[in-house]
């Protein structure tokens, strides 16, 4: 019947749960290729069919009838990454590579299926192939022979290196990139990593620099897209929320305290 | 039941109800589109004499009649909502879409069209535009669908197919629907930001809809004037519950005195 207490709760959690996203934030400031997480609230009601007729039957039921109920408090509604570019910085490796606007790398995980990344520091694994830094390879994977030299990416994927007694660079494979119809629904897997959901779609392969797709930066990394100022900001609201929520409960505590002073 | 227990009785049951709404409002404080709950009280409509039992839910009666007194209703608390829009907060996100003016979103649930200000729009695997919780957001055309998660859209809600956030083509590939409420009172929260159907809801005319790209709508709840109102509750039930208190002493103490026989 008194649903203060239990609203109170509900919000106190739901900040509590803020709090943790911008922690989270604020912790990957510098994480190369981090992207932001955000939370969204939406209002709960209690969910009672018959609530418009019990409502006109207050009338007659007086006080001890059912009470008008609205609103029973906040619940979440979703927590998403949101895929803002990062700022772009050099690096001097020739294997930091990242992706300049839209698109998302393949990587192929242990158990077969696909993750896909942003880019980031890349290295030769001891298969011999081009991988992450965890050593996932890529796909489709591309090998480097052994005493090459001076690789690069060019904007559109295609990957060069020179062999050692040759002048002339040779192609060793392309990389490609991959979109998906929602992003924010991917599903992030740490390391930097995303794996396809029902939300975001399947992946949709595509070509670097073309129809809106970003292209590949060689010995750039992205920086993360958590913005310092932004996020405090958004600290200070969430403790200001969670202290009010804490008002409403220590209120629903008093009145019940005064009710059971009723009788003395 | 004593008229004096009666009214106190009616009015602690109004406090609690109202901290409800200040604690509903607070909760969601940090809500986007949502739109605060105030609390109406009616005027009570009988004569003093028949207070307690319209409390108790009884039928009132006229001494020495049958007729039920007319009035004789429990004031039945109005739960009204704040229609007024909340600040813009800048996101910068494309699918982040808010009212500046008046006017509701359309949106389909499986039970039919409802309608809200939450402007958290994503896209989903199909490609259709719909809100946080998945419901396809409609446009006048129906549900719209894009080709990117990167849409341009203007001031009156038309959204133009883009994948870098600039308009390329001149031509709209939907707009989006706002619509607005004839009867107001008979909205109906649903939850998750939703409202039913129930006001009759009439398309917006076009010059009046402002439609803000990257921007999400804060809640209108002022934590500074619910606090207030928490107090005033507070305080409120507190002078209430003393009343009841005093009129319980006075009885005893009634009871003790003419008790006593001298």
């Amino acid at each position: 019947m008194f649903d203060a207490l239990y609203i109170g709760a509900t919000g106190m959690q739901a900040q509590q749960l803020n709090v943790d996203t911008i922690a989270n934030n604020l912790a990957n400031v510098n994480t190369t290729g981090f992207k932001k997480g955000r939370i969204g609230f939406s209002d709960l009601v209690a969910k009672d069919p018959t609530r418009l007729a019990s409502v006109q039957a207050n009338a007659e039921a007086g006080l001890l009838g059912p009470s008008v109920r609205a609103g029973a408090g906040v619940s979440v509604a979703s927590l998403s990454k949101l895929f803002d570019m990062g700022e772009l910085k050099k690096t001097d490796s020739a294997l930091d590579v990242t992706v300049q606007g839209d698109g998302f790398m393949e990587v192929l995980m242990p158990d077969g299926t696909s993750a896909y990344t942003r880019g980031g520091t890349l290295k030769v694994n001891k298969e011999g192939h081009l991988a992450t830094q965890a050593g996932y390879p890529l796909k489709p994977s591309i090998s480097v022979p052994e005493g090459a030299q001076d690789l690069t990416v060019s904007a559109d994927g295609r990957v060069q290196v020179r062999v050692a007694g040759q002048s002339s660079p040779t192609e060793i494979g392309k990389l490609d990139l991959v979109r998906f119809a929602s992003p924010q629904g991917l599903a992030a897997q740490g390391d930097n990593l995303y794996r396809s959901s029902v939300a975001s779609g399947e992946a949709i392969s595509a070509r670097a620099g073309e129809d809106g797709m970003g292209t590949f930066a060689q010995s750039y990394l992205e920086g993360s897209n958590v913005k310092m100022v932004e996020e405090m900001v958004n600290l200070m609201v969430a403790q200001r929320t969670y202290e009010a929520n804490v008002k409403v409960v220590q209120a629903a505590d008093d009145i019940m305290g005064m009710v059971n002073g009723l009788r003395r | 039941m004593q008229e004096v227990l009666a009214i106190a009785l009616q009015s602690m049951h109004t406090d609690m109800q109202k901290l409800d709404r200040v604690g509903s409002n607070l909760a969601n404080a940090l809500t986007a589109g949502y739109q605060r709950e105030v609390l109406a009280s009616q005027p009570i409509g009988v004569p003093a004499q028949a207070f307690s039992s319209v409390v108790e839910g009884m039928q009132a009666q006229l001494p020495g009649t049958d007729a039920p007194i007319a009035a004789a209703r429990m004031p039945s608390m109005l739960v009204q909502t704040d229609m007024r829009p909340g600040t813009l907060k800048s996101t910068g996100q494309s699918l982040d879409v808010a009212l500046a003016g008046p006017g509701y979103f359309e949106v389909m649930t499986e039970t039919g069209p409802a309608y809200t200000r939450q402007g958290a729009f994503q896209v989903d695997a199909r490609g259709r535009l719909v809100n946080a919780q998945g419901l396809p957001v409609m446009g006048n055309g129906g549900e719209i669908v894009l080709n990117s998660d990167r849409p341009f859209i203007d001031a009156v809600g038309n959204v133009f197919e883009s994948r870098t956030g600039i308009a390329e083509n001149t031509t709209p590939v939907a707009q989006i629907k706002v619509m607005q409420p004839e009867d107001t009172k008979a909205m109906r929260r649903l939850g998750e930001g939703l409202f039913s159907p129930d006001g009759s809801f009439v398309a917006m005319k076009e010059a009046d809809v402002q439609i803000r790209q990257g921007f999400l709508e804060n809640s209108n709840v002022s934590s500074m004037q619910e606090m207030v109102q928490l107090m005033q509750t507070m305080r409120h039930f507190e002078s209430m519950q003393k009343v009841a208190l005093g009129y319980d002493d006075m009885t005893g103490q009634a009871v003790r005195k003419l008790g006593e026989l001298s």
